[in-house]
């Protein structure tokens, strides 16, 4: 895998500026920095295997569309009576009223006089794509991701485009306490894309043993026990710095090594020039150049990990600087020198442990002297084994850089104060807490440190019977007067047509009818790290658009028609 | 206990029966459903000694100048949702475990006034409901309807319908009968006794009601083949039938239309798959009465889940209050809101059938028993009322 | 071999648009070769089918009425739609058997009956269009078996004959289940008899003698009290109901037999997988016997081996004994498609056309159902069976099936 810097100090900056302004109401900024997900703007036909659009792509620029209705519901700003929304390509061009905005002779128009149109929605938790083994599966690891296994399994799979979800975060809610880390994925009728540069959108942590009868006692086993994953991480960033400094150092020994045996025997051979030369030339090379490379290669390993793929074993010791012949050169040397200089000590047995490396015979010290004394050989240097790598570790170590957000299921009071407390502790940037049934209990709190929720279950009667006295409906109300960010959330696939009714059964238990749509749209667009791509009808952003023939929050409202980047991905004929 | 509790509670809760029922209320709301096909709208409700006195647009100088006023403002107010079959969740005591045929039975004596699942039912919505025994024996009883209170439930009537079940809960492979064909056979051989009177005593005696017609029959049936055998019970015997459950009513549409059978359906599931959701709208279409039943949390959500899928709103008011009443022949008293029927009403901020309506308040008998009053600013009072003072 | 494939696409495209209107529009089947049963074989034989019923059947000569849909099948095989007599199915197998007692004469299978079962969709599929179902082997009586078509649009279409017969069972099977004092609570209903296979005898014989001396009503006296399962009794001692005796091994035909002469009632012994063992007693009592899977190595049932040795050479020897049998599925887990038991029946001695006679017009003058289905005759319901080749052929594939005219299989 190819590891990027750029995605990742991206999505940190968001984050953090999420986190800290709790609900800043983000203006996209799509020219200045180049977003994360900006493709070219060619048709993006290549993978998801979405061939909706029959006609070939045209060699010129294609006509602007213009979507009609007769409310424009941008979540961004108030609705907008007879309002336009122009597409040109894959985004937004302009919202407003009709006659306000400019709009080319030659663009199609859709109309849609008594229509209501809405950003495309944003669905924050559903296992659409997933395996039903994934959802049993206990033994994961933290450094395993979704992305890398999603494919079309449910018939009702495709219900997330006609609902009119154009974005989705797909998780599973597995049975273990570390779950694969979920994807974000852009719906389409014949399945998904994912959105490239988001595979791997959180990692994943349940702090919860669900609503089965458990002791307090047990509870806080269970907490100590997610927040014991945090254990150990910095030793093992200091294991992974230390062994690349003996690296380094093994280099420079093993150059002093060669010297050494290539002068000996220039000196016993004496006869050949050229030889020498060559030798040299090819020796030193690498030597000189090995020094300056190394540190910001390294770098970019470790924290970076390779996200889900964990990070690849290290590579030979400069052997990225040193090129094949040279190599083979000096491969040469050493095996002349071993046959004539056995190693006196195994070096398995000499370093035990890989943390600081001291090269054997007591270090750098012992070896530089008979350098001096020109009768006695260098020790040849032990090749500093590397230290364990350990994916979740790796995955872990990015939540605490600021470059994935960690997403912790909890369900009553108790657990969500200790995801709060686990937080602090260990300084996690971003926390996005799931479902959090008891959050009403310390909403205040939740709202002091702009922590967002994912809810989900909001229809009546979803919770098993021992959760009777959680009402998910009526926590959307209590949050939103603590200042909590919320998105609410389908968490399945089969629940994807059921996502309006859900923000409606928040409304109807006292949440604001523009914040019940905020949280099916911006919100879960900004706890994603996608907002400025979606989850509102602004200019620049991604043309998603759901057109329905009703308000959103009616029973009997229906989907007419749902655009995804400018292109129609269902329409009722 | 419940001996003891209702000592201590008897006093004052006579005392407040007393004072709000002597009491003429003037309920008023932007729009008042009298029946699911006529709405008022800004028109008022006269409500004394717990029942509707006078409903219209224009209000009586006097009765305005008499009763206490309480105006909801730009709210709506519906019938009260009557539930055509419940347990209760308590199937353990509506179901003798040794035998299958226990038509005599009645469930009014499992019935506790006490019961949290009936005082819970008026923030739902709900305001009466068809205490039913459980499906789990062939010949269960008989339903008894009862309707909630403020502090205690009281029986309405303690004779309803016979409740019989085809279901698989009712085959039981530890006594008679372990079959479908079984179950048909034990009907069939009680009926044919009690229609030759070579059967008697107290069984006998419901069974001849059937027969006669004087004692509605529901019967539960989810399968195709279910539905069919209890069709065929109606038709050899003669008897109207309501289907309960009726999963699979699709399949038999054409037999329920011509047998003229109507049926309670069980709660829609929202991640179900479609048929049963689109089941509702086929009815209606077909003309089969039906009405909404099964758990009461998910009573209206079921209506909102069939008027998502093609039912319409009138049918789905219908079928939570008008049909319901009607099928358990108490249309005289509750399911619509006219002159002498009971003061049962629940006040929403909108439409009850999309979910972000909020519920307000439930009136049974004329005295509000969940939710509150309206807040002395009418305009807002709605949406403020329901973060405040309702619980579920 | 490419004509071939038009041919094919041909005909089902004309099948699909001969199914949309079947009850109503003529249609006439031409070209193949048909077998009517119970007479020769008819090559290049026209067949005329409308409003549900056979019009006319013929060789090529025969006049074809105006305006009928012409169906080619030239290349390939007509028969009458398959009869399978004794047919495990139906419904879900806990619903096929009462367990609550041992002799339940009385219970309808009809009752327990599942229009959308698998096995009907199986049973269309290998060409059977009528079965004859009857309740489960775990009773010793078990109650009155019907004859259903395999598909309908309404179960009460599907009944040919509501109440055909009477189902006993005998060897151990019926005692399966049932406790000793040794295991279980007494308060349990399976703490009862039989235990044994003397006991499953004893409980048929007493049954019937309870029948046999129940007084009639008698004028002016209050009538005894209903029992409706003696009531069937009677029908099958008064010979207005057959018997159907599930026997397999040599020792339950005997019984079976002995208990019938003993009482005087006839009956058709089902699945004799030991027939070959009893031919002369089976010759003697002039009963019909059924033959469950003759392909079948293993013994039928769920009781074990239970006594009985199958043998492939029973059709043959039965065919020479002049034994009347028909070729049925019965109740044994390992029974092939109804039409391979005949092929089956075939190849181990039996006259080709026998066999085919053996799943189609033998079992319908069986069950009583000779006037409406079992053969291609003028009158008769239009059920019949398209083969891809002769249907004892083993790569014989039903490519149509029609059901009262109506083309009842989902497309392959």
């Amino acid at each position: 895998m190819r590891i990027s810097l750029r995605p990742s100090l991206l999505a940190a900056g968001s984050y953090a500026a999420f986190g800290l302004l709790a609900l800043p109401a983000q203006e996209p900024k799509p020219a200045p920095t180049p977003p994360p997900t900006a493709e070219p703007p060619a048709p993006p036909l290549a993978e998801g295997g979405d061939a909706q659009d029959p006609e070939p792509p045209k060699p010129g620029k294609p006509p602007m569309l213009v979507v009609e209705a007769g409310t424009v519901h941008p979540v961004a700003g108030p609705a907008i009576t007879n309002g336009v929304v122009v597409i040109d390509g894959e985004r937004i061009v302009a919202v407003g009223k009709k006659g306000e905005v400019e709009v080319a002779a030659d663009a199609i128009v859709r109309s849609f006089p008594t229509g209501h149109v809405y950003p495309g929605l944003v669905d924050a938790a559903t296992d659409a794509f997933t395996d039903a083994a994934l959802r049993t599966e206990a033994g994961v690891d933290a450094g395993t991701a979704l992305a890398d296994v999603l494919q079309r399994r449910h018939d009702r799979d495709d219900e997330l485009v006609a609902a009119g979800i154009t974005t989705a975060y797909v998780t599973v809610r597995s049975p273990g306490v570390v779950r694969p880390q979920g994807a974000i994925v852009r719906p389409t009728a014949g399945g998904f894309e994912p959105w490239s540069g988001h595979e791997h959108g959180a990692v994943q942590l349940r702090m919860t043993n669900g609503p089965g009868p458990t002791h307090a006692l047990q509870r806080q086993q269970m907490q100590q026990q997610v927040d014991a994953l945090f254990d150990g991480l910095e030793d093992y960033a200091k294991a992974l710095t230390d062994h690349e400094e003996a690296l380094k150092k093994y280099a420079k020994e093993f150059e002093d090594y060669l010297a050494w045996h290539k002068k000996k025997k220039d000196e016993k051979a004496g006869d050949k020039p050229a030889d020498k030369k060559d030798d040299t030339k090819a020796a030193t090379p690498p030597a000189a150049d090995a020094p300056p490379s190394p540190p910001e290669g390294r770098r970019r390993v470790r924290p970076g990990g390779g996200g889900g793929g964990g990070g690849e074993p290290p590579k030979a010791p400069g052997a990225g600087e040193v090129d094949d012949e040279a190599f083979a050169a000096a491969l040469g040397l050493v095996l002349e020198a071993i046959a004539q200089d056995p190693p006196k000590q195994d070096p398995g047995k000499q370093d035990p442990k890989p943390g600081p490396q001291t090269p054997p015979g007591g270090g750098a010290p012992g070896g530089e002297k008979p350098a001096e004394n020109k009768d006695e050989a260098p020790k040849r240097p032990t090749w500093p084994k590397a230290p364990p790598r350990d994916p979740q570790k790796d995955t872990l170590q990015r939540v605490l850089d600021g470059a994935l957000p960690l997403r912790v299921e909890v369900h009553r009071a108790d657990e969500v104060r200790a995801a709060l407390q686990m937080q602090r502790r260990r300084k996690i940037p971003v926390l996005v807490l799931e479902q959090a049934y008891g959050a009403g209990e310390c909403a205040d709190q939740l709202g002091e440190r702009g922590t967002s929720t994912v809810l989900t279950d909001l229809l009546p009667a979803d919770l098993p019977e021992s959760y009777d006295g959680f009402d998910p409906a009526a926590l959307a109300a209590k949050l939103q007067a603590a200042g909590v960010p919320f998105a609410i959330a389908t968490g399945s696939a089969r629940r994807a047509p059921l996502l309006p009714m859900m923000a409606a059964a928040a409304v109807g238990r006292g949440l604001d009818r523009d914040a019940a749509l905020r949280a099916i749209t911006l919100t879960p667009a900004e706890i994603l790290g996608v907002a400025t791509d979606v989850g509102s009808l602004q200019k620049g952003k991604l043309a998603d658009v759901l057109v329905c023939d009703r308000p959103l929050f009616a029973s009997d409202s229906h989907v007419l028609l749902v655009l995804q980047k400018g292109r129609t991905a269902f329409e009722t004929k | 206990m419940h001996l003891r509790s209702s000592l201590a509670l008897l006093v004052p809760f006579v005392v407040a029966v007393e004072r709000s029922a002597a009491q003429e209320l003037l309920l008023k709301a932007r729009r008042i459903v009298v029946a699911a096909d006529a709405v008022l709208t800004d028109g008022a409700l006269l409500v004394q000694q717990g029942k509707v006195v006078w409903v219209g647009t224009d209000i009586p100088a006097d009765a305005r100048s008499r009763a206490k006023a309480i105006d909801y403002g730009e709210a709506t107010i519906v019938p009260g949702f009557v539930l055509a079959e419940t347990t209760l969740d308590q199937d353990a005591d509506l179901a003798e475990g040794a035998l299958a045929f226990t038509p005599d039975l009645r469930a009014a004596e499992a019935f506790d006034p006490w019961d949290e699942r009936l005082l819970a039912l008026p923030a739902l919505g709900i305001t009466s409901c068809a205490f039913s025994p459980s499906p789990r024996n062939v010949a269960g009883g008989i339903a008894a309807f009862v309707k909630p209170g403020k502090d205690r439930g009281a029986i309405a009537a303690a004779e309803l319908h016979l409740s019989l079940s085809l279901t698989g809960a009712a085959r039981n492979p530890e006594r008679q009968p372990t079959s479908l064909m079984g179950a048909m056979d034990l009907l069939r051989t009680t009926f044919t006794a009690a229609r030759t009177g070579t059967r008697t005593g107290p069984d006998a005696a419901v069974m001849h009601q059937v027969l006669q017609g004087s004692r509605p029959v529901f019967v539960h049936a989810d399968t195709w083949a279910e539905i069919n055998a209890a069709l065929d019970l109606s038709r050899d015997f003669g008897f109207a039938v309501v289907l309960v459950g009726a999963r699979e009513a699709g399949k038999a549409l054409p037999r329920i239309v011509q047998q003229k059978a109507s049926v309670v359906l069980d709660t829609l599931v929202p991640e179900g798959r479609l048929e049963p959701l689109r089941l509702p709208a086929r009815l209606a279409e077909a003309g089969v009465p039906f009405c909404f039943a099964g758990q009461p949390e998910k009573l209206r959500l079921s209506a909102a889940l069939a008027v998502r899928n093609g039912l319409d709103r009138r049918t789905a008011l219908q079928a939570l209050t008008r049909m319901p009443a009607l099928l358990l022949d108490q249309q005289q008293v509750v399911g619509s809101l006219r002159q002498g029927s009971a003061a049962d009403f629940v006040v929403f901020t909108g439409d009850p059938l999309d979910l972000d309506a909020a519920h307000v308040a439930t009136w049974v008998d004329g005295v509000r028993i969940a939710g509150t009053d309206p807040a002395p600013k009418p305009a807002a009072s709605a949406a403020s009322a329901t973060v405040a003072g309702d619980r579920r | 071999m490419n004509a071939r494939f038009v041919a094919t696409l041909t005909l089902s495209a004309a099948l699909a648009s001969a199914a949309a209107t079947a009850q109503e529009r003529t249609t006439v089947f031409t070209g193949a070769r048909i077998l009517p049963a119970g007479r020769p074989a008819i090559e290049n034989g026209v067949l005329v089918v409308a409003g549900g019923k056979i019009q006319a059947i013929g060789g090529s000569s025969l006049p074809r009425p105006d305006g009928a849909t012409t169906v080619d099948c030239s290349g390939r095989t007509i028969t009458p739609g398959l009869i399978d007599a004794s047919f495990r199915g139906g419904a879900d197998p806990a619903d096929l058997n009462e367990q609550s007692d041992e002799v339940t004469p009385h219970l309808r299978v009809l009752d327990s009956l599942d229009p959308e079962d698998r096995s009907f969709e199986r049973a269309r599929a290998g060409g059977v269009t009528t079965v004859h179902v009857m309740p489960g082997t775990r009773n010793v009586i078990g109650g009155l078996g019907c004859v259903v078509k395999t598909w309908g649009t309404d179960p009460a279409t599907m009944v040919l004959n509501a109440e055909a017969s009477l189902r006993i069972v005998m060897g151990t099977e019926p005692s399966m289940g049932n406790r000793a004092i040794r295991g279980g609570s007494v308060d349990s209903m399976y703490y009862r008899r039989p235990t044994t296979r003397m006991g499953v005898v004893w409980e048929a014989r007493k049954a019937f003698f309870d029948a046999k001396q129940e007084p009639e009503t008698v004028p002016g006296q209050a009538p005894p009290a209903a029992n409706p399962g003696r009531e069937v009794l009677k029908r099958v001692l008064r010979g207005s109901l057959t018997a159907y005796t599930t026997a397999r091994s040599e020792q339950d035909i005997r019984t079976a037999l002995r208990i019938a002469a003993e009482f005087g009632y006839q009956t058709v012994i089902d699945d004799a997988q030991d027939a070959y063992l009893v031919a002369d007693e089976l010759a003697a009592a002039k009963v019909m016997v059924l033959l469950g899977a003759p392909s079948a190595p293993t013994v039928a049932g769920t009781a074990g081996a239970d006594g009985s040795d199958p043998r492939f050479a029973t059709v043959r020897i039965l065919a020479e004994r002049g034994i009347p049998f028909v070729v049925t599925t019965g109740s044994n887990l390992s029974a092939l498609d109804l039409v391979r038991e005949a092929m089956f029946a075939a190849r181990n001695g039996l006259d080709p056309a026998k066999a085919l006679d053996a799943v189609t017009i033998l079992p319908a003058r069986l069950l009583g159902i000779d006037q409406r289905t079992g053969s291609l005759d003028v009158g008769k319901d239009a059920d019949f069976v398209v083969w891809s080749h002769d249907p004892l052929d083993p790569a014989a594939v039903a490519e149509s099936v029609f059901i009262d005219g109506n083309s009842v299989l989902a497309s392959r």
